[in-house]
């Protein structure tokens, strides 16, 4: 049978391929835009003066990250992001570690958004806060996570264009303020003073480090929505490239503000940060427990005039891209083990789906489950004196957030290691699938008869993830112990399912690549791709067939 | 809708500028590169959203 025939026989009902350029952006904006509210204060906390620095080694990282997703996504326009990289380009165990670490990264971004919105309503309903009132918060933080469980069992989801109105919003308003704090109030001889009286030690400012890589997690997203998006070879590196700077810019942004800016003092400006009676610099009163889980809409009210308007809608507008983003983990880990479980990585019970609503149901209500967990031990240490006393004898009494925090960069830095093995494997092995956009700077060679191309940017992303998960390893003790504990169980039940069923326990199951990738092209409309494909793959051949008969 | 993101683009690009000559007035500093950094990110954001936005004008005409 032929390449195209089998191809046409396995067809299948596809997704509707409704996302737009903005769409896309919209749906990336509204996961990685909703990071730097969290990681803004738990950054300045970790690396005071330097927090600046720390933001921008964890940006360069992110940039050869998204460089790596962009290249991938678009030659792969497929809903399952960096599992479905990892495992077409290094096989079933390392496509499931890479799936399950992701999964994490799901479970805790429910948990961290959901408790990160509550931090920013508070900022508006000051009975929220966590400080006096534990109990009122974590009942909040959990009716919010069992709430949107409930939704995605109905199947209610954010459309498409609502995600587009919140960023649209969203980036005019950190426009507005980086435009009036740079103007008005920003000091580069306060920065510089800052930075020399306030530099953290080397632990401090790894710690930084792996917190300040939490801020720009999020591209799978528009991974994960490549199946639903129009054109995607052609669109998503458009719109991967505009996300990628405008994160950075934010990051950047903020973090020399907070260093350099003079809090606005005026007629109509909010009390002088002050901590324990003591007026202190801005940044610690950001990085400070109380404020660190709302930092952005602490910072905007402090900006000149405009900080008046900020102050009463950007804890708002940050909580309501905080409860998008908390969504998308619901939605993502649902999503991403249902499409393990379909390759045979996880066990059929995540392809239960709802009789009525024909939503994964199990997923998602199993994924809630392994939140709310997690949500107890953040919890945990303000909820209970003893709970406290422990966590502040083996843990450095870590408090909730930062908990939360460990276990979201030690998820992230695991996923991102793995996909920039599988960039290069994908490189080396996959030569021949059409990549309409490709990272520069590349190392020519011949792998088989076929010229590879070897992708310099992977390497040194390879080695500044690896670094940032090295320092997550090093600087957090909860990081430590639970992030490798949850891959381990993993990994243990992942070789009992497959034993049981049979399946190769260590090897990969027999999977047909090229009929897989005429397929996907097919899907996604990319019509040219795809007869450059085949021609390429009927290219190859004659070469080798030339090759065999001298 | 376009005319507001080639007006965004011009901003980034002004706001790079004067970013990087505001730092850049108080001296070489190393203290100072984060924020230099942001300046040209600002500048190569506003110059690939602009190069877009005239390369499609141009498509649009010529189509």
């Amino acid at each position: 049978m032929s390449l195209e025939a089998r191809v046409v026989e396995k067809r299948k009902p596809q997704l509707r391929r409704a996302v737009k350029p903005w769409g896309s952006f919209a749906w990336g904006y509204s996961d990685v835009g909703a990071d730097i509210f969290v990681g803004l204060g738990l950054v300045l906390g970790a690396a005071a003066g330097a927090s600046n620095i720390a933001f921008l080694f964890a940006g360069l990282v992110y940039v050869c990250i998204g460089l790596a997703y962009t290249e991938l996504a678009a030659t792969y326009p497929v809903a399952g992001g960096g599992q479905y990289f990892v495992l077409r380009g290094l096989g079933d165990i390392f496509g499931f570690i890479a799936g399950w670490a992701v999964l994490l990264d799901f479970t805790i971004d429910i948990t961290l958004f959901a408790w990160s919105c509550v931090d920013y309503l508070s900022q508006l309903v000051p009975q929220l806060l966590t400080v006096p009132h534990p109990v009122t918060h974590f009942v909040v933080v959990l009716l919010l996570i069992c709430g949107l469980c409930l939704l995605n069992v109905i199947g209610i989801r954010e459309s498409t264009a609502f995600n587009g109105i919140v960023s649209g919003l969203d980036v005019v308003s950190e426009t507005a303020i980086l435009f009036f704090g740079f103007f008005f109030a920003f000091n580069p001889q306060l920065l510089i003073h800052t930075m020399q009286t306030s530099w953290p030690t080397t632990f401090q400012l790894m710690n930084g480090v792996s917190l300040a890589i939490i801020s720009f997690v999020g591209l799978e997203s528009i991974s994960q929505a490549a199946q639903e998006t129009q054109r995607p070879a052609s669109i998503i590196p458009r719109t991967s490239i505009s996300l990628i700077l405008t994160i950075l810019i934010f990051a950047l942004s903020y973090s020399n503000l907070a260093l350099g800016m003079q809090p606005w003092s005026g007629h109509g400006a909010p009390p002088a940060p002050m901590m324990h009676g003591h007026n202190v610099p801005l940044w610690a009163y950001l990085g400070n427990g109380e404020n660190n889980g709302k930092a952005v809409a602490v910072l905007a009210s402090y900006v000149p005039f405009y900080g008046a308007l900020a102050a009463l809608y950007v804890p708002l507008l940050g909580s309501i891209l905080l409860l998008i983003s908390s969504n998308s983990g619901v939605f993502g880990s649902s999503r991403i083990a249902y499409a393990m479980s379909t390759t045979q990585l996880l066990p059929s019970f995540f392809q239960r789906v709802h009789g009525r609503f024909r939503t994964p149901a199990a997923s998602i209500i199993a994924f809630t489950l392994v939140a709310i967990v997690e949500l107890i031990f953040a919890a945990l240490p303000s909820l209970n004196t003893h709970a406290a006393m422990i966590y502040r004898k083996f843990f450095h009494g870590e408090d909730g957030i930062t908990f939360l925090g460990d276990l979201y960069a030690f998820g992230a830095a695991t996923s991102y290691s793995f996909v920039f093995i599988a960039l290069i494997a994908l490189r080396l092995y996959d030569p021949l699938s059409p990549r309409k956009f490709k990272i520069p700077f590349n190392i020519p060679m011949q792998i088989r008869g076929e010229r590879v191309e070897f992708p310099i940017v992977g390497v040194i992303g390879f080695i500044g993830i690896g670094s940032i998960l090295v320092f997550t390893m090093i600087t957090h003790e909860i990081g430590r112990f639970a992030g490798p504990a949850w891959l381990i169980c993993g990994l243990i039940g992942y070789l009992i399912y497959r034993y049981r069923k049979g399946l190769p326990i260590w090897r990969s199951q027999r999977h047909n690549w090229r009929v897989a990738q005429v397929d996907i092209l097919r899907a996604s409309g990319e019509l040219e791709l795809m007869d450059e494909y085949t021609n390429n793959l009927r290219e190859s051949e004659r070469r080798r067939e030339e090759a065999r008969q001298r | 809708m376009n005319q507001t993101r080639f007006a965004f683009s011009f901003l980034y690009i002004a706001l790079g500028i004067a970013i990087i000559v505001r730092l850049l007035r108080f001296g070489l500093h190393r203290e100072l590169f984060g924020g230099v950094v942001l300046g040209l990110v600002l500048i190569a954001f506003g110059g690939y959203r602009l190069a877009f936005y005239v390369r499609a004008r141009r498509m649009r005409v010529e189509s």
